[in-house]
């Protein structure tokens, strides 16, 4: 079925259902599952900023703490479900990049996801990562309510 | 895992390929398949193709006739490879509120769809239908994305 399943995470209870849905598709084939977080490019250089160069090693020093504790919880429920799980960090991508990027890259088979992240705007209905993901995936995409 | 799973056809290239995979799906979960095929009446098609001259074959009877053969098709591929299945043919002005509909009434606990359907004008960008579809949906969706140009099965 699907051999290789790849699932964003964010280190929120938001991709906390994704995640459990790859690792059940996965034992049911015998499937991997590769995880990959994403942290964003800041939104404004360090260095227009003069004195912002520290703060942005603040910034980024925290933005990596997350990904590790990310990737961390999903080794750690992969493991207790016996699913072999791979992870990847994705510092500087947009999160639909980073998805679409690692999918072909470490030759997924399959995206599951979230119909939305932690961004975008509460009133949307289908975050706009998830459109483009799904305008740029050549791989199918699981997205869950 | 998924119980009872929703596939809708429009006999398309996008949704076959949409079909094998679900009938594979459904076969590994041991999962049912309700095979929905949408006849779709003919304001929504002359208002969405205005620009085409009015087609007298184009009656309900004919789209009905062909979306049965589709649903058909769907559960005869599915009983080949031993998934229960059941044929669903709708008359509707919008394909996408007739698959919420569908998924509701069914109680289906998963939908699986191509990206785009017969009118898909891009193969990069999910089609409408399928968009209102994902909007909607109460379930997971499984969106699946058409094979790359010259690379066949």
């Amino acid at each position: 079925m699907f051999g290789r399943i790849l699932v964003p995470t964010d280190g929120t209870e938001r991709s906390v259902q994704a995640l459990e849905t790859a690792l059940r598709l996965a034992a049911l084939s015998g499937g991997h599952v590769i995880a990959v977080h994403a942290s964003p490019p800041p939104y404004v250089m360090a260095q227009e900023l003069g004195l912002a160069a520290p703060i942005h090693e603040a910034w980024r020093r925290e933005q990596d703490q997350l990904g590790q504790d990310a990737v961390a919880y999903v080794r750690r429920r992969a493991g207790e479900t016996g699913v072999i799980c791979q992870t990847v960090l994705a510092p500087g991508l947009a999160p639909h990049e980073a998805i679409v990027r690692t999918a072909r890259e470490q030759l997924c088979d399959l995206i599951v996801m979230a119909s939305r992240g932690h961004g975008g705007l509460a009133g949307r209905l289908i975050g706009s990562e998830t459109w483009k993901v799904l305008s740029h995936s050549a791989v199918p995409v699981l997205v869950l309510r | 895992m998924y119980k009872r799973i929703l596939v809708p056809t429009d006999g398309s290239d996008v949704s076959a390929v949409a079909e094998q995979a679900a009938v594979a799906f459904a076969r590994a979960l041991g999962s049912d398949i309700v095979a929905l095929s949408v006849a779709q009446s003919y304001p929504a098609y002359a208002a969405a193709e205005a620009s085409m001259a009015v087609d007298p074959d184009l009656d309900i009877h004919a789209l009905r006739d062909a979306a049965e053969r589709n649903a058909a098709r769907v559960c005869a591929a599915a009983a080949a490879a031993g998934v229960p299945c059941t044929a669903l043919t709708v008359s509707a002005h919008s394909p996408s509120d007739a698959i919420l509909d569908s998924a509701r009434e069914q109680a289906c606990d998963l939908i699986f769809m191509g990206s785009h359907g017969r009118r898909g004008l891009s193969r990069l960008l999910a089609g409408s239908e399928t968009q209102k579809v994902l909007a909607g949906a109460e379930v997971p969706v499984m969106v699946m994305r058409p094979r790359p140009a010259g690379k066949p099965g």
